[in-house]
């Protein structure tokens, strides 16, 4: 289906810049300016009609706010604007008659163009062009109006919040600074303040969040932001009472608080509640039909608990709409695309793919989450509900469109609880990451979050899955790096009791993963000082409704500043040798110390003098014991020892990396060769094994895995590896289908054998090794 | 194509126009597949052109989809029958009336095979595999004949 998106963009001609006579790259927003005089307006006919129209858009009663916006653009068209005032009106207007009406929406945005033109003082209609902008989605010009305004008055409220609005939208900047310079200027701006609690309380700061909310609500008793964030609270935290109150609050004003339950929807989504946001979000729109951000959460979130046909239905209404939303469109799209995808129910989940891939990857990825959800079941004492949908995405953008609407996701996966997605492990280069430790990471949040009740706080929900990577064993779940290490040396990273903000607000592009790992370290020290049963035991103090520290009080008996210096004293004792040796000469000195200078050192002597360079690598080796990556010093000595043809030593450094690093492509490689020609051909699949969960498409390695598994009697996993490849698609076809054939014969399964063979020869009755298997098969 | 077409005569063309002008990659492929068994699609032994040409056509495009670019070159053959028939290499003919008979009676029973795979459509499943696979055994014990017979394939 074919399906555009409109845009909304400035009209050149108009634009408030423009008419303003300014240069759009002028002078920066701090630049001093002397004091506007106040503004008058001009007479407006229409100034009690939008006002009123305005109010019943507010409570609810669109029937009436449409006629009577109806009645002011009718006569604007028919006799025009006396003034820029009448322009604003006539904008205002128009942008309640913009829903599902994308004309009405350019007719909006000309007629403030037109009011700004009038009287360049007119700051009203640039805010509203610039919210207009921002409503659908295009922050440039929205940044650009907003601009317009600060330029020459700096320290509006309104045009600060606004600001601060954009920054969000577009993930740059520090909208929270930009907020709160709004609140100095004007301490009692409700908007501002419900727009800081707001954002404490998506970055789960709970106190600060409701401090700011109640600030908003003492400076307007009406305002509908300040009441939705604490009722939100409220409604998350189970405070029956809190909730109550704010509803009535809202509702007194707005007696069909579609607005509200879809604030309380998008909370949710925050807390990763996605069958309540649903809930919420139908609730909204069984308040108003036309509420579009309600239909977007809604659809979004359905499609994230499985609910596909629904969720799209509900996304077709929203872009109906609103077919400014290009996140809607996306997502859409991307539903089209999906139709061609694959679906293999096999147990207790749901494998949907790209067709070429589904088959291959099914073939792995069932048995080993099967496994994961039996082990974590266990542990955590929960089972999500099944069948678990996990979807595969060849291309990166469609799994970034899949999980949040728009292409640029840095994440490999992503968990909604039972619908896990991914990309297919084709859809990066070959070592980036790997699908099975991935796969398993997801399928953990599904348990800590459902016996969290939701609740848990992503820091600690993605701690716990690298934690249960690495329990797999094979090298999975992230280990310490150079840079990390680096960070600790030069105090960058961020206390436990923070360490939300290191993936709410990553303040350098490597903070998130930093974050990762920290927090797995975190559980990591938590089971071995308290047990096995205290992670579990944080879970369900999350359930009952408690907060950080009171989790922390209860189930570890320390407040966050205890257990801050806890960790501190962890990681420093853990990485204590590293941190010698990556520790520069100055406290903000990157370069990596001792041990980046040896290793750069020992490269360089690789060429010239190869014993040096051996030195030098296991001064490095035992500088940072715990760097396992493909650069580090064990991978260099392995490479040396087999070219000098020493395959124990080889094989000692190289399990080194492999038993850490879960993209080691080359050293897998390695160990599966040494082990495969000293006849150790166990140690030989395993590496095998760890290969297949890099990058499943090498025929090669599942040649080599089906005939070592044959030899070492496991018949089942050499018909799984013919099976692979023939999931693959290979060039002779009907060749590794005798090969299952016999693969088959020798597991047993005589049918299954005779039933591949006739299929292989009715293609090609002359394939004369398949001939004589038949017979061998028949007895003759 | 058409300049070149004749009967009795296959040609075989890298690229489907004069527009696709880059390097192929074709060539390199159809050559490679006259000493690889995976290019016998039916497995009788013989490499016939339509089996080279279809094989380097499928290995193309795999290399096309591989390195996610765009296809730039659309191999084409001239007669697909014909070349279906002629093969590279030996066939299976011998001096030997013995192995000769063998051989017909085995192409007989080839042709029973493809008789039958004509009908599948309009037979009963458990039939159809019981018939074929009392005529893929008596292929197969032909073929053995042939073997004991000092014959190839």
């Amino acid at each position: 289906m074919r399906r555009s998106a409109w845009v909304l963009v400035a009209l050149s001609a108009l634009s408030p810049l423009t008419a303003c006579g300014q240069d759009r790259a002028a002078a920066p927003l701090t630049a001093r300016v002397a004091p506007l005089p106040p503004r008058k307006p001009g007479p407006d006919r229409w100034a009690a009609e939008i006002a009123a129209a305005e109010s019943a858009s507010r409570r609810g009663d669109r029937r009436d706010a449409t006629q009577r916006a109806s009645r002011i653009t009718a006569a604007y068209e028919q006799g025009g604007a006396r003034n820029s005032d009448e322009y604003l009106s006539a904008g205002r207007a128009y942008v309640l008659l913009g829903v599902g009406n994308a004309q009405a929406v350019r007719s909006a945005l000309a007629a403030f163009d037109r009011a700004t033109a009038a009287d360049s003082l007119n700051f009203d209609a640039q805010l509203r062009a610039g919210e207009l902008f921002l409503e659908k989605y295009n922050a440039p010009d929205a940044r650009l109006s907003f601009e317009g305004i600060l330029r020459r008055s700096p320290t509006d409220a309104k045009a600060l919040l606004a600001m601060a609005r954009v920054e969000e939208f577009e993930g740059a900047g520090n909208p929270m600074a930009t907020a709160r310079l709004s609140i100095a200027s004007d301490p009692r701006y409700a908007e501002a303040l419900a727009f800081v609690a707001k954002m404490h309380r998506d970055a789960e700061a709970y106190d600060s969040a409701r401090v700011y909310a109640q600030r908003a609500i003492d400076a307007d008793s009406t305002s509908s932001a300040g009441w939705s964030v604490l009722g939100s609270m409220a409604f998350l935290n189970g405070d029956s009472a809190t909730f109550r109150t704010s509803l009535v609050a809202v509702t007194a004003r707005q007696p069909a608080p579609a607005e509200f339950y879809t604030e309380l929807a998008e909370a949710s989504v925050r807390q990763r509640r996605y069958t309540e946001a649903v809930a919420l979000a139908k609730r909204a729109v069984g308040y108003d039909s036309l509420y579009v951000p309600a239909y977007g959460v809604m659809g979004t979130n359905q499609l994230r608990i499985g609910q596909m046909d629904a969720g799209r239905a509900a996304l077709e209404r929203a872009f109906a709409l609103d077919p400014f939303n290009l996140w809607h469109k996306n997502t859409l799209d991307l539903l089209d695309k999906m139709k061609t995808f694959r679906t293999i129910d096999r147990g207790r989940f749901r494998v949907v793919a790209p067709p070429e891939e589904a088959d291959l990857l099914a073939l792995y990825i069932v048995p080993l989450l099967e496994q994961a959800y039996d082990s974590l079941a266990v542990r955590y004492g929960y089972k999500p509900p099944t069948p678990i949908r996990l979807e595969f995405y060849r291309y990166h953008a469609d799994f970034s469109v899949r999980t949040v609407g728009l292409a640029g996701l840095g994440a490999l996966g992503v968990s909604f609880g039972s619908l896990l997605a991914m990309d297919t492990p084709n859809g990066r280069e070959k070592g980036q990451f790997n699908w099975g430790s991935t796969a398993w990471h997801e399928l953990t949040h599904a348990f800590t979050l459902g016996a969290s009740d939701h609740r848990v706080p992503r820091w600690l929900s993605e701690g716990l899955s690298v934690l249960e990577e690495r329990r797999v064993g094979r090298g999975w779940g992230a280990d310490a790096t150079v840079s990390y290490v680096l960070a600790m040396a030069n105090g960058t990273l961020r206390p436990i009791s923070q360490l939300s903000d290191g993936f709410l607000r990553p303040r350098f592009p490597e903070e998130t993963q930093f974050s990762y790992y920290a927090a797995s370290l975190f559980c990591e020290m938590v089971e071995a000082s308290r047990g096995a049963a205290a992670l579990p035991a944080m879970l369900k103090g999350y359930r009952d409704g408690m907060d950080t520290p009171g989790v922390f009080q209860k189930v570890l008996g320390t407040t966050p500043r205890q257990i801050d210096a806890e960790f501190e004293a962890y990681t420093q004792r853990k990485f204590a040798l590293a941190l010698g040796a990556v520790r520069g000469a100055t406290p903000t000195d990157s370069s990596g110390g001792k041990f980046v200078a040896t290793m750069r050192e020992g490269v360089a002597k690789m060429g010239s003098d190869r014993n040096a360079a051996r030195a030098l690598f296991e001064q490095a080796r035992a500088m940072f014991p715990e760097y396992s990556g493909e650069d580090g010093p064990s991978w260099y000595l392995a490479e040396m020892a087999r070219a000098a043809n020493d395959t124990t030593r080889a094989l000692t450094f190289v399990e080194y990396v492999t038993s850490r690093n879960e993209t080691a492509w080359e050293a897998n490689m390695m160990e599966a060769d040494l082990r495969e020609a000293r006849g150790d051909k166990t140690g030989a699949i395993r590496a095998l094994d760890r290969l297949n969960w890099i990058w499943p498409y090498d025929p090669l390695v599942h040649v080599r895995l089906a005939t070592l598994s044959a030899a070492q009697g496991d018949r089942a996993r050499a018909v799984l590896e013919r099976r692979a490849i023939i999931a693959m698609g290979p060039t002779d076809l009907l060749d590794a289908r005798y090969e299952l054939a016999r693969a088959l014969r020798d597991a047993g399964d005589i049918a299954g054998a005779r039933r591949e063979l006739l299929q292989v020869l009715e293609e090609a009755p002359s394939f004369e090794k398949a001939q004589a298997l038949l017979l061998e098969l028949r007895g003759k | 194509m058409p300049v070149l077409k004749a009967p009795n005569r296959v040609v075989v063309t890298a690229t489907k126009t004069s527009n696709e002008r880059n390097e192929s990659v074709f060539l390199q492929y159809f050559a490679s597949a006259l000493g690889m068994d995976a290019a016998d699609a039916d497995k009788d032994g013989r490499l016939s052109v339509f089996e080279v040409f279809r094989f380097a056509r499928t290995e193309v495009g795999k290399v096309y989809t591989s390195s996610n670019r765009m296809q730039t070159e659309h191999a084409l053959v001239s007669d697909s029958l014909l070349a279906a028939r002629v093969a590279f290499g030996k066939t299976a003919a011998s001096a030997n009336p013995r192995i000769t008979a063998l051989i017909a009676e085995r192409q007989a029973l080839e042709s029973e095979v493809a008789s039958l795979r004509s009908k599948k459509a309009s037979m009963n499943v458990e039939a159809y595999e019981a018939e074929l696979e009392r005529l893929l055994l008596a292929l197969a014990e032909k073929t053995q004949a042939i073997r004991a017979a000092g014959g190839g394939t």
